[in-house]
């Protein structure tokens, strides 16, 4: 080696245009071309300079570079026709696999949208409010009795000043005050509503956009009011709203000064009319304006420490309450937007829901989902597979892994957008049914719900991937020789996988399939049950509003007692099967004073027993022609009798801790269920109180309800021109405490549904894999004279184990969540081995019918056929 | 017969020339100084894999050289197949030339 060699310098070409440079040189040519650029350049070097070698060497690539990109993008373009038309050319052929595949993931998906839209619905309350972080509602939370507590959203009208005058923290606060069913009339319209009584600071709280009128004054003086725009449409039509006045109880005047934007559906405060809060010093006398309970929203700074508030609050309360009343009572904050969802407040001003309605939605649609996917991958996979010699012949002819995978995988990521083209068809079309159902307003929307698009769009990806790479990587494998020579691969390395995803599809039918059982047993049990009194044909007429009525029952009664499809009449203060009466703690005679019993009062009129049919089993019941009856004499009811323990309750003595009533007891009546099932029958008191009652309840002949409401309902305008006829059906009403474990049940069924028709394509697809796979071997049982039935059978058998042994793992699964479920109920049904059998032989059946249709099919192939191709 | 073009029939005989030189940089070289062209890499190499696809040449890799960034060279040779043409051209082309020179000689 001379020494001009050894001293030789190298001078490496620039690194980035190498790169690129690597990158466009085919395998074959890399070494060798790119040796020979790096030699040119280092000649370039020593012979000229160093700049002109960079020049030159950069002109090389870019000179090169439109060529590459124009090249490279004519043969993707190739081969992409080519993938497309193959792809295409499968679909038409497999028709029935394509559409199985398709639809089952689309079913998933739909499923995945609605529930999402719900649950981002639920998500999205209040959260529309500019100031929705520092707003709080105030709760009161007392001790009725002992380890009883009651929360309520009720709070006396002084709270609001008091938290801003003494609460740094606090900036502003607002009253809501409310009235039912007020008569308001503009000109000859006349209608029932709800008007809230609000301060002009709730303007500045919440975020609700006036159309017309001034936001910073519209509720500044007493009798105005800011409307709905659907209510002044109601009211005035196309004119003006502003400045027309409006009659409330044919008493005051209201002047309308604003209107509102329509209020979002999801808000958790849902209003027509709000009036301003001042004018309710003249509706009510003073002592009722100081105490009519309102409910109170607080504002608080943007730094304040909510912590320091609620720590605060004990000290407050004292003040304002006193020592031994602030032991039993204290106050809560609520945010704002958790009180649709978090909110266990008894009374609310509006509908709220729960946060694990969200939950099971989502659990549920996530669990169809996923049984969609695995179908998806698992007929993927197996139909892919029965493409090796296609994989064969792209090998031999030079296809790299890399290339079979982009083929596999762009098939089924083409499949599944597809499919979530269809899922996002379906959902528009089923959203009204829904909403229908659940009373939402959910609409697609792609700006609005991008991320839940954005989601379903990468999971479509995903799941295309997965499926794709799988039965590239697998069928790459083989050697192009072995697969060319008709060879057949069995393909026993992936059925075990399959298997075991079918298990899983069948254990979350299956669970599904129990759940609803169990629900629809448990409603229909609620439904059939006897609730200990006579629901049915009952008409109830709230007339708390004009109390001249309760006066002149008697009268009344005579007046529609004449129709003779009217077959009886009663009153109360509180409908039988909708709740309690007002709970206090009662002495009893014969027990000490510190032995005070929780029981709650019901008032009746005399003949409340009669009218509804519920025994008397001890004593007598009121009697009209007994005066004292009237208030001095108690029924209680056997849970009572019971719980008080006296040997005999006639003639006992029962008085209330505030001695409002005392009496003594003259029967005992039969339990009857005064609320839901979920609860448990309370100890009652029943009092004969003409003075508090409430309800007209009549009872009507059935066949003849509408007219004979119609009868009333004219009858009313006679004994109380001034108010709007309001009625109710007693089993309607009763159901509808229902209505939210009825939705559940249709969800339930619902995803049962969905979720074993989803198993069984899967099956089904399985199952036509399977027997298309062993035509050959069936053909040559067959030729050794295994009858058809033999076959159907030994096709059949593998998948019948997989499905029963899904049973091991929904059974106690369904069990427990189901056990937890009926927690919920005080009267419930009990479970039952049968529900799980039952269930079993359903999902069995239906899965050996999706088998064996396939397996026939299999069986009944002329096994001539099936041996001599090849 | 495969029918040479101008430039495919300088570089085999650059090739020829060559021997177990006979590589990219080195055949451009050659070219470029004895025909006093400016060939790119390209107009030497699409020519080269031309003729290797026809089988008129063959390649192999050679020794690397630091000047190359330790990459090895793609040595061309001609195969047999190649021989056989180049004869058959110089045959056609000589007769061509023959009277040219004659009558120059002259």
């Amino acid at each position: 080696m001379t020494k001009q060699e050894k001293n030789h310098n190298f001078y490496k070409p620039p690194s980035f245009a190498e790169k690129i440079l690597q990158i466009m040189l085919s395998i074959s040519e890399k070494e060798g071309l790119s040796g020979d650029f790096e030699e040119i350049y280092n000649d370039y070097v020593e012979e000229k300079s160093k700049a002109r070698a960079w020049i030159w060497y950069w002109a090389q690539i870019l000179a090169y570079f439109p060529r590459y990109i124009s090249n490279s993008v004519y043969w993707s373009f190739q081969m992409f026709r080519n993938y497309l038309r193959i792809f295409i050319r499968n679909l038409k052929k497999h028709k029935g696999y394509s559409f199985i595949n398709i639809a089952g993931l689309a079913i998933g998906m739909t499923c995945c949208v609605i529930a999402m839209l719900f649950v981002q619905d639920e998500l999205s309350y209040d959260k529309f409010h500019e100031k929705k972080d520092q707003t709080y509602r105030v709760v009161t939370e007392v001790d009725i009795i002992e380890g009883q507590k009651q929360k309520t959203t009720l709070t006396k009208p002084w709270l609001a000043q008091a938290l801003i005058e003494e609460f740094p923290e606090v900036m502003d606060a607002v009253r809501i005050g409310t009235q039912n069913r007020i008569v308001m009339s503009y000109g000859e319209k006349r209608f029932n509503e709800n008007p809230w009584y609000v301060d002009q600071s709730f303007f500045d709280i919440f975020t609700f956009p006036l159309i017309k009128g001034n936001r910073e004054s519209a509720l500044d003086q007493p009798f105005t009011a800011v409307v709905t725009e659907k209510f002044a449409q109601k009211y005035f039509g196309t004119d003006d709203p502003i400045g027309k006045v409006i009659t409330k109880d044919y008493q005051n005047d209201i002047k309308i000064t604003g209107v509102l934007k329509e209020i979002p559906h999801n808000s958790h405060l849902q209003f027509d009319i709000l009036i301003s809060y001042e004018s309710l010093k003249s509706i009510y006398n003073e002592w009722l304006y100081k105490n009519k309970y309102v409910v109170t929203y607080v504002f608080f700074g943007k730094n304040a420490s909510i912590e320091d508030v609620k720590a605060k609050f004990h000290d407050f309360t004292k003040r304002h309450w006193g020592e031994r009343r602030a032991k039993r009572f204290r106050y809560y904050l609520q945010p704002l937007t958790s009180i649709h969802l978090y909110s266990d407040v008894g009374v609310e001003l509006g509908k709220t829901s729960d946060i694990s309605y969200s939950y099971s939605y989502s659990i549920i649609a996530f669990i169809v989902l996923i049984i969609a996917c695995i179908n998806f991958m698992n007929l993927s996979t197996a139909r892919a597979s029965r493409r090796f010699r296609e994989v064969g012949l792209r090998k031999v002819v030079g296809a790299k892994r890399i290339q079979l995978i982009r083929q596999f995988t762009g098939e089924s990521i083409l499949m599944a957008l597809f499919a979530l083209l269809v899922a996002i068809l379906i959902s528009i079309v089923i959203l009204p049914y829904f909403n229908m159902l659940t009373g939402k307003h959910l609409v697609i929307n792609f700006q609005v719900n991008w991320i839940l698009f954005g989601g379903l769009f990468l999971l479509t990806l995903v799941v295309g991937i997965i499926s794709g790479t799988y039965p590239a990587l697998f069928l790459s494998a083989f050697r192009p020789v072995d697969v060319l020579k008709s060879y057949q691969p069995s393909s026993t390395k992936g059925t075990n996988v399959r298997k075991g995803l079918v298990l899983f599809q069948f254990a979350a039918s299956l669970f599904f399939i129990v759940s609803t059982l169990v629900i629809m047993k448990q409603t229909n049990f609620m439904k059939t049950k006897d609730l200990g009194f006579d629901k049915k044909n009952v008409v109830t007429i709230n007339v708390w509003k004009d109390k001249t009525l309760m006066k002149r029952m008697d009268i009344i009664e005579g007046e529609i007692m004449k129709n003779p499809d009217i077959v009886d009449m009663t009153a109360y203060n509180t409908e039988p099967g909708l709740g309690l009466g007002f709970g206090s703690s009662y002495q009893c005679e014969g027990f000490p004073e510190d032995q005070k019993i929780d029981m709650y009062i019901f008032f009746v009129r005399y003949d409340f027993f009669d009218f509804h049919g519920i025994d008397i089993t001890k004593g007598r019941s009121f009697s009209r022609e007994i005066i004292s009856d009237q208030e001095r004499a108690l029924i209680i009811n056997e849970t009572a009798a019971k719980r008080i323990g006296w040997e005999n309750p006639l003639g006992k003595r029962i008085i209330d801790k505030h001695e409002e009533i005392d009496g003594r007891v003259i029967g005992v009546v039969k339990d009857f269920h005064h609320s839901s099932l979920r609860e448990e029958i309370k100890p009652c008191i029943f009092q004969w109180a003409p003075e508090y009652l409430s309800y007209f309840a009549v009872k009507i002949k059935s066949g003849r309800i509408n007219e004979t409401v119609k009868f009333l309902e004219e009858k009313w305008k006679e004994f109380s021109p001034n108010q709007i006829f309001h009625y109710s059906f007693l089993e309607e009403a009763i159901d509808s405490y229902y209505r939210k474990d009825k939705t559940m049940g249709l969800v339930f069924r619902l995803s049962s549904l969905l979720s074993i028709i989803l198993a069984c394509l899967g099956l089904f697809g399985l199952a036509m894999f399977t027997a298309e796979q062993r035509t050959k071997e069936i053909g040559i049982r067959k030729v050794l004279g295994a009858s058809v039935p033999n076959i159907v059978f030994f096709l059949s058998k593998e998948f019948t184990k997989w499905v029963l042994l899904a049973n091991i793992i929904a059974w106690p699964t369904a069990y427990f969540a189901m056990n937890k479920w009926l927690q919920n109920f005080a009267y419930r049904i009990n479970i039952g081995i049968w529900t799980f059998i039952l269930s079993a032989i359903l999902a069995l059946v239906i899965s050996l019918l999706t088998v064996s249709s396939q397996s026939i099919k299999a069986a009944l192939a002329d096994p001539v056929k099936s041996l001599r191709y090849e | 017969m495969y029918a040479l073009s101008r430039s495919e029939e300088e570089i085999l005989l650059t090739v020829w020339d060559l021997k177990d030189e006979a590589y990219l940089v080195a055949i451009r070289k050659r070219i470029n100084k004895v025909l006093e062209k400016k060939l790119t890499i390209g107009a030497i190499h699409i020519p080269l894999t031309r003729l290797e696809k026809a089988g008129i040449v063959e390649s192999h890799f050679g020794e690397a050289t630091p000047k190359r960034g330790g990459r090895r060279k793609r040595i061309y040779t001609i195969t047999k197949l190649g021989i056989e043409l180049l004869k058959k051209y110089k045959q056609k082309q000589d007769t061509l030339w023959s009277n040219f020179s004659e009558e120059f000689l002259l």
